[in-house]
């Protein structure tokens, strides 16, 4: 069973000129979080879709998914954790407890305000998952990272050669998710799931990303993509 | 829904770019698998149109002849997963074949073609197939030939089945298929001029050389598959072996205008029919024959020269800078 986790439990406290969560935000027509779902609903593979809001949001974002059409395709809509990390850990106990987790399972998990996934994209994490067990997305990036500990001078500049932007999907075989969560690691710590999975000795591959598969966070990244919509439509 | 539609900007530049697909209850949901670049699309990718119609059509996705899978069909009439040729005529209301009419738009001429990565179309415009045999790709293509068959048969004044099919590029290797598939005791002159192009040709009566036509050679319809600057000279030789009382159907599509001599037309009583296009009734008349007629099929299935499997943008531009080097078609399995 491919199961998609649509992370959408952030409270989008950086989009200050709205007062609900920003995958809920307007993009052209619909809101954010459906423009990312649909992409995970005509995907073939994906057999069920699981959406995770923030608790308070959750009456608000089933009355919202109740009006879209998910293609006969099974859904479920669950409260989120602090943190990705935490989001994750929900989702994995929530498919146990509900559709048992089986060999050869798999999450694919992908932040709602990324909205320009790619049919590719999907498709590729779940070959790589299938094969490999687990998929991040990377894309090179066009600057380079510097690290300053303070925030007001550099303490190092890492080679630009092995630095990569991460995006999501990130995507799991749910037998090792189960396997790693059992363990009790400390998870409201750790913001990033995928520095969990390598510290514990797993193997991820990494999938080409795309420069559009951008995450929509304040009001700027709101406007490029509204604009990247507002081409003459076919 | 959010889509990927890669548009030709300018001669050899093509760009992503993302739009809404719109869906209604009428919408079929579809994501192509093969394309099949046409000489038409061709003239746009390397800027041989007029400026003007460069100017006026673009920017806008190439292809027009394409094979899909449903992802979801919003009527419920055709289950996810089947397979489908898409059809590019949009027909206007009107009298007469949908394809002459002022108000139709055809994808690639004017509007966006298929190169996108899923798009919705009205249910009228999908044909269900029952397997994803590339050669359905050519259910365009071969629609047109048959659209001029049906054209040929409304208005032909003699019942003498020798044909002419001037041309050994992809229009005239379909064209003189479609013939052979509906006449198939009928006489079928190729005329070409490159040898490598007209061995393909091994299902007519006898492939004919331009420059070397046997003595007393005679035709009684003709149908012109050359286009461009070849155009005149075809349509002159064919005035000139051509019997009383043929028909001339003409396909070549020609930037400029031609010199034709009319005093033969006059002389000879000839009906000259120009063909342009295929409707949705074409489109299902040509899947059936490829469905129901095994030796078209094989013979489609040898008008592929090349096939390029398109995972990156990149990929595009490598397809259709083969495409120019290749006899006839090239097909682009889509994968992006």
């Amino acid at each position: 069973m491919i199961y998609a986790g649509i992370l959408a439990a952030g409270l989008g406290v950086r989009m200050h000129r709205q007062d609900m969560p920003k995958q809920f935000l307007l993009l052209g027509e619909k809101p954010i979080i459906i423009h990312t779902l649909e992409q995970f609903t005509v995907n073939p593979n994906i057999e069920k879709i699981l959406i995770i809001v923030p608790e308070e949001w959750k009456l608000y974002a089933e009355d919202m998914l109740s009006q879209y059409d998910f293609m006969g395709k099974e859904y479920a809509v669950i409260s989120g954790g602090v943190n990705k990390t935490e989001s994750i850990d929900i989702s994995v106990c929530y498919i146990d407890e509900t559709w048992q987790i089986q060999d050869g399972d798999m999450l694919i998990a992908h932040d709602a305000i990324r909205p320009f996934i790619t049919q590719r994209l999907i498709d590729e994490h779940i070959a790589t998952v299938k094969k490999h067990g687990a998929a991040n997305t990377a894309i090179v990036t066009n600057d380079a990272i510097l690290v300053s500990k303070n925030g007001a001078s550099l303490d190092e500049v890492p080679s630009h050669e092995h630095l990569y932007a991460e995006q999501t999907p990130q995507s799991y075989s749910l037998a090792k998710l189960k396997e790693l969560l059992g363990t009790g690691v400390p998870l409201h710590k750790e913001s990033e799931f995928p520095r969990l999975w390598l510290k514990a000795g797993y193997e991820m591959r990494l999938v080409q990303g795309e420069y559009f598969n951008m995450k929509i966070i304040n009001p700027y990244d709101l406007e490029v993509a509204e604009a990247l919509l507002k081409e003459r439509n076919a | 829904m959010i889509g990927r539609i890669y548009r030709l900007m300018d001669t050899k530049r093509i760009e992503m770019k993302q739009r809404e697909i719109k869906c209604t209850g009428d919408s079929v949901l579809v994501k192509p698998n093969y394309m099949a670049i046409c000489a038409a699309d061709q003239r746009y990718y390397l800027g041989k149109r007029k400026k003007e119609v460069m100017r006026e059509k673009l920017p806008m996705a190439l292809i027009h002849e394409a094979t899909g899978t449903v992802i979801h069909d919003y009527s419920g009439r055709l289950e996810n997963g089947k397979k489908v040729v898409l059809v590019p005529l949009e027909a206007a209301e009107g009298n007469g074949k949908a394809n002459y009419r002022a108000g139709s738009k055809f994808a690639s001429s004017g509007y966006d073609g298929f190169m996108r990565d899923m798009f919705a179309l009205p249910h009228n415009r999908v044909i269900p197939v029952e397997n994803d045999s590339v050669v359905y790709v050519f259910s365009e293509i071969l629609s047109v030939a048959l659209n001029a068959i049906s054209t040929f048969e409304a208005t032909r004044q003699t019942d003498s089945d020798v044909f002419g099919v001037w041309g050994d590029g992809s229009m005239g290797f379909v064209m003189s298929l479609a013939l052979r598939c509906k006449y198939p005791d009928a006489k079928i002159y190729v005329f070409g001029k490159t040898a490598r192009k007209s061995r393909k040709f091994s299902f007519a009566t006898k492939n004919i050389y331009i420059d070397n036509v046997p003595p007393n050679l005679t035709i009684s319809h003709a149908f012109e598959c050359v286009g461009n600057a070849g155009s005149e000279v075809a349509i002159r030789q064919i005035l000139k072996l051509i019997s009383p009382q043929g028909t001339i159907c003409l396909l070549g599509v020609n930037e400029d205008a031609v010199l034709i001599n009319t005093r033969k037309i006059l002389e000879k009583g000839l009906v000259i029919v120009g063909n342009n296009r295929s409707d949705e009734a074409d489109f299902h008349e040509a899947v059936k024959l490829i469905r129901e007629n095994e030796l078209c099929k094989k013979y489609l299935r040898i008008l592929i020269s090349e096939t390029v499997e398109v995972k990156t943008e990149d990929d595009i531009y490598y397809a259709f800078d083969q495409d120019v080097l290749n006899d006839f078609k090239t097909v682009i399995k889509w994968s992006l």
